[in-house]
C-alpha cells in the first residue's frame, strides 16, 4: 500500500516537474502599437489607465505577466483565455477593424462592462486591481458612449 | 510549444533512459507511472487550438433549396427575419438556430457571383455581420446578450438590403426604448428588443420597396 502511494506521488511530482518545461508562447510584443486605440481616439488618461490596468492583459499585444503564470499549467490555462480573449478584441489592432467594426466592437465594450461580464471575475479574483470601481465603470462607459457617438454621426 | 521546451522535453527523455539502464525494475516504477500520467496531462492540456474552435450549426436550408438567384440576399433575409421573429416572442434558442443559419448564409452569399457595388458592400459589412450571427449563435439563454448583437447586424442588413435590392416589400423599424432599429417584413409591430412584455412599441421609419 505504501509503495503504491510513493509511486503515485513520485508519478504526480515528475509530472508536475517535467510539464513545466513546456512553456506556452508569451504574448509580450514589448511595444507601442501604431494600430492601437490609444493612437487612433483621443482617449484621456484615466481612461487610459483603466483599459492598461484591467484590459489590456488578455485584449491587447502586451501581456504583464506575474509570477504564477510560469507555472505550468496556470500558464496554459492564461495563455488559452488570451488567445481567446485577443480573438475578440484587441485593443493594439484596433485600428485594424474597418468602421463598422470599430462602432460595433466599442458597443460591446460598453455592454459587457456595464453587465459586469468584464473584466471576467475569475480574473479579477486573482487580480484584485484590476477590478473596476463604480466611478471607474462609469469614466469608461461614458467615454465609450462620447466615442461611439462621434463615430455614428 | 517553444523549441527550447521540446529539446528540454528530449533531454529529460534520454535522462529516463539511462535510468531504465542502470536501475533495475522495482525502483523504476515510479517513473514508468510518471511518464504515464505526463502523456495524459499533455494529451488534455495541450491542445487549445482544437478547443478554441467555434462551431456553428450547419444549416440544413441555406443551399439547396435557395439556388443561386444571381446573388440576392434570399437566404440571408429568411434566416435574418427567423432571428428577428425568434426575438420578439423571447424564443432564445430558437434565435440561436436561426443565426447560426444566418452565419452560414452570409458565407455562403461572399462565394456568389457579384457585381462591383455589391462586392464593396460586402467586404465592408460581412466581417461586422458574420460576428454579429456567431456571438447570437453561441449565447443561446442568454437573450439580453443575443439583444446586444442584433441590434448591429440589424443595421448590417440593411445596408446589404440598400446594396443587394430585395425581392419583397420590407420595413425598418426604430423602436426609442431600446434606441434601435430592425427590418421586418410585416408593417405591424413586433419588437424583437423587448419581446413579448412590449411587442408593439415602436414605429416604421421606412418602407424598402422591392426591386
Amino acid at each position: 500500500m505504501t509503495r503504491l502511494k510513493t509511486m503515485i506521488l513520485g508519478g504526480l511530482v515528475g509530472a508536475f516537474v517535467m510539464i513545466q518545461f513546456i512553456q506556452p508562447d508569451r504574448n509580450d510584443s514589448g511595444q507601442v502599437s501604431k494600430q492601437s486605440l490609444t493612437a487612433l481616439y483621443h482617449v484621456p488618461d484615466n481612461v487610459t489607465q483603466i483599459l492598461q490596468q484591467s484590459c489590456a492583459n488578455c485584449h491587447s499585444n502586451n501581456t504583464a505577466y506575474p509570477w504564477y503564470t510560469h507555472v505550468q499549467p496556470v500558464g496554459w490555462w492564461m495563455a488559452r483565455h488570451i488567445r481567446k480573449g485577443k480573438a475578440e478584441l484587441n485593443l493594439d489592432e484596433f485600428a485594424g477593424y474597418s468602421d463598422r467594426r470599430r462602432v460595433s466592437k466599442l458597443r460591446s465594450m460598453k455592454n459587457q462592462v456595464m453587465d459586469g461580464v468584464m473584466p471576467l471575475t475569475s480574473y479579477t479574483l486573482i487580480h484584485r486591481d484590476a477590478r473596476l470601481s463604480k466611478e471607474q465603470k462609469q469614466q469608461l462607459v461614458s467615454w465609450l458612449d462620447n466615442t461611439i457617438d462621434s463615430l455614428n454621426q | 510549444m517553444t523549441a527550447i521546451g521540446l529539446s528540454c522535453l528530449k533531454h529529460e527523455i534520454a535522462l529516463l533512459l539511462f535510468f531504465y539502464r542502470n536501475l533495475n525494475l522495482k525502483v523504476m516504477k515510479p517513473f514508468i507511472f510518471m511518464v504515464a500520467i505526463i502523456a495524459t496531462t499533455i494529451a488534455a492540456c495541450s491542445n487549445p487550438q482544437k478547443s478554441n474552435a467555434k462551431t456553428v450549426i450547419s444549416s440544413p436550408q441555406s443551399s439547396p433549396k435557395e439556388a443561386p438567384q444571381n446573388a440576392s440576399l434570399g437566404a440571408v433575409m429568411t434566416h435574418y427575419l427567423h432571428l428577428k421573429n425568434a426575438l420578439a416572442s423571447d424564443n432564445t434558442k430558437e434565435a440561436a438556430t436561426a443565426s447560426a443559419q444566418l452565419h452560414t448564409a452570409l458565407a455562403e452569399l461572399g462565394k456568389q457571383l457579384l457585381s462591383s457595388a455589391q462586392k464593396k458592400a460586402y467586404s465592408d459589412i460581412s466581417a461586422d455581420a458574420l460576428e454579429n450571427a456567431q456571438h447570437i449563435a453561441d449565447n443561446g439563454g442568454n437573450i439580453k446578450h443575443q439583444r446586444e448583437h442584433f441590434q448591429g447586424l440589424s443595421e448590417d442588413i440593411y445596408d446589404l438590403i440598400k446594396a443587394f435590392g430585395t425581392s419583397q416589400t420590407l420595413y425598418k423599424d426604430y423602436c426609442p426604448m431600446a434606441k434601435a432599429t430592425w427590418v421586418s417584413e410585416v408593417k405591424d409591430i413586433k419588437n424583437p428588443y423587448l419581446g413579448k412584455s412590449m411587442s408593439t412599441c415602436g414605429s416604421v421609419k421606412e418602407t424598402i420597396s422591392k426591386k
